[in-house]
C-alpha cells in the first residue's frame, strides 16, 4: 500500500474550508439583533448594547464579541427573552439556524439548542 | 412621564363618570348635557391616538418594525373612533340630529375593522401565532372561532334586516360593521389562544391588556348595535359610558407599550442585580 496515500476522511477535512469560529459567532449575534430589530425596532439594538461581551457599531452592522462567544449569545438571547419570553428564543433560533448548523454540538450556545 | 399620563387619563375619565352619573340619575339622555358628555369622552381617544402614533409607536421604530406597526395601526383605529365620536357630537350639538346614522361619523367607527384587524394579525405573528398555528387543534380553532362569531353576529344583529339597494351606505354599514368586527374579535381571541403558550416576558401582560381593551371595545359596539336596532339607544345612556371606558382602556393599553418605560424598568432591575 502506498504510504503517501491519504485516508479519505482526512482528504475531505483538508478540502473543507476552516470555519472562523469567532467571525461566525459575530455573524450569529448580528443576525439575532437584525431579526429582533425587524420586530421591535431600535429597542433591539438598545437591548443588545446591555450585553457586556458585545461591542456594537450598528450603523455599520458591526458586532464584535469579546470573551466567551457562547456566553455572549446566551446573554443576548436572554435580553430578548426578558421582553417576549420563549417566542423570542424560538425566533432567534430560527434566524440563525443556517449559521448554527456550521457549529459542533459542544460549540452551540445553550440558548440556541 | 407614562405614569403621569395614565393618571391624567384615569382622572379625566373619573370626572366624566361623575358627569355621566348626573345624566343617568337626572334622566338627561338626549339633552345638551349628554351631547357634551359624548364630545368630552372623544377627547380621550383623540389624545390616546396622537400619543400612540407620534410617541409610543416611534419608540419601536414606527412602521419599520412589527411592534411599531401594530401600535401605529391601533393608534389609527383609536383616531378613527375619536373622529367618529367628534363628528357624531357635531351632528348632535350643531346640526341638532339625535342619531346621525348613517353619517360620515361611521367612516371613523368602521375604520377600526381594518386598523385593529391588521394590528391583531401583526401581534399574532409577534406572539408566536405562526408557530402554534401549525398544530392541528389551533388550525381547527382558527376556522371554528370566526365562524361562530360570524354566525352569532348574524343571528343577533342581522337576521331580519333587509338589503336595501336604494341606500347602499346604510346597507353596507348594517352588515359590514357587525360582521367586520366579528372577524376582528375572532382574530383577537385567536391571538390570545395562539400566543398563550409561547408569549412571555414583560410584553405578555401588555399585549394581553390590548386584547382585553379590544374585546371591551367590541362588546360596547355590539351593545350599541343591539340597543340601536331596537330603538333603545339614547345619547348619554349606558352605551356611552361603555364607550368612554373603551377609549380609556385602549389609550392606557397604548401607553403601557411605551418602550421607554420598559427600558427604565430594565435599567432599574439591572442596577438591583449588580448591587446584589
Amino acid at each position: 500500500m502506498d504510504e503517501n496515500a491519504q485516508n479519505p476522511q482526512d482528504a475531505a477535512a483538508a478540502n473543507t474550508p476552516a470555519v472562523d469560529i469567532h467571525a461566525l459567532f459575530d455573524q450569529i449575534a448580528e443576525k439575532i439583533i437584525e431579526q429582533q430589530e425587524s420586530i421591535i425596532g431600535p429597542v433591539a439594538v438598545e437591548q443588545a448594547k446591555r450585553v457586556k461581551e458585545l461591542k456594537i457599531d450598528w450603523p455599520q452592522h458591526d458586532v464584535d464579541i469579546s470573551g466567551s462567544p457562547q456566553a455572549a449569545i446566551d446573554a443576548l438571547v436572554a435580553q430578548y427573552k426578558e421582553l417576549f419570553g420563549q417566542i423570542a428564543v424560538e425566533t432567534c433560533k430560527e434566524a440563525v439556524s443556517r449559521l448554527t448548523s456550521q457549529l459542533t454540538p459542544d460549540q452551540l450556545p445553550s440558548s440556541l439548542k | 412621564m407614562i405614569k403621569t399620563l395614565k393618571l391624567i387619563f384615569v382622572s379625566y375619565w373619573l370626572i366624566l363618570f361623575v358627569g355621566w352619573l348626573y345624566i343617568f340619575t337626572q334622566n338627561k339622555e338626549n339633552t345638551d348635557a349628554s351631547y357634551l358628555f359624548g364630545a368630552l369622552y372623544a377627547l380621550i381617544a383623540l389624545a390616546g391616538s396622537l400619543l400612540g402614533f407620534f410617541y409610543i409607536a416611534r419608540g419601536w421604530g414606527g412602521f419599520s418594525s412589527s411592534v411599531g406597526k401594530a401600535v401605529s395601526f391601533l393608534s389609527l383605529g383609536l383616531f378613527g373612533l375619536a373622529f367618529g365620536q367628534l363628528v357624531w357630537s357635531y351632528f348632535n350639538i350643531v346640526a341638532k340630529i339625535e342619531i346621525p346614522y348613517p353619517s360620515i361619523a361611521d367612516f371613523g367607527y368602521f375604520s377600526i375593522v381594518p386598523f385593529y384587524g391588521i394590528s391583531m394579525l401583526i401581534l399574532t405573528k409577534v406572539g408566536g401565532g405562526k408557530v402554534t398555528l401549525g398544530q392541528a387543534r389551533n388550525k381547527l380553532l382558527a376556522v371554528v372561532v370566526p365562524a361562530l362569531f360570524l354566525l352569532g353576529s348574524y343571528l343577533v344583529f342581522l337576521k331580519g334586516i333587509e338589503v336595501d339597494f336604494s341606500n347602499p351606505i346604510r346597507t353596507f354599514l348594517d352588515f359590514g360593521q357587525p360582521l367586520g368586527e366579528a372577524i376582528v374579535i375572532s382574530i383577537a381571541i385567536m391571538t390570545w389562544q395562539l400566543s398563550n403558550k409561547l408569549l412571555g416576558g414583560v410584553m405578555r401582560s401588555k399585549i394581553f391588556f390590548i386584547l382585553f381593551a379590544l374585546v371591551f371595545q367590541f362588546i360596547t359596539d355590539f351593545l350599541f348595535y343591539y340597543r340601536n336596532a331596537r330603538g333603545l339607544y339614547a345619547n348619554g345612556d349606558v352605551v356611552d359610558l361603555f364607550y368612554s371606558i373603551s377609549f380609556t382602556l385602549m389609550a392606557i393599553a397604548l401607553l403601557n407599550l411605551s418602550s421607554q418605560s420598559f427600558s427604565k424598568k430594565s435599567d432599574e432591575q439591572r442596577s438591583v442585580e449588580e448591587q446584589v
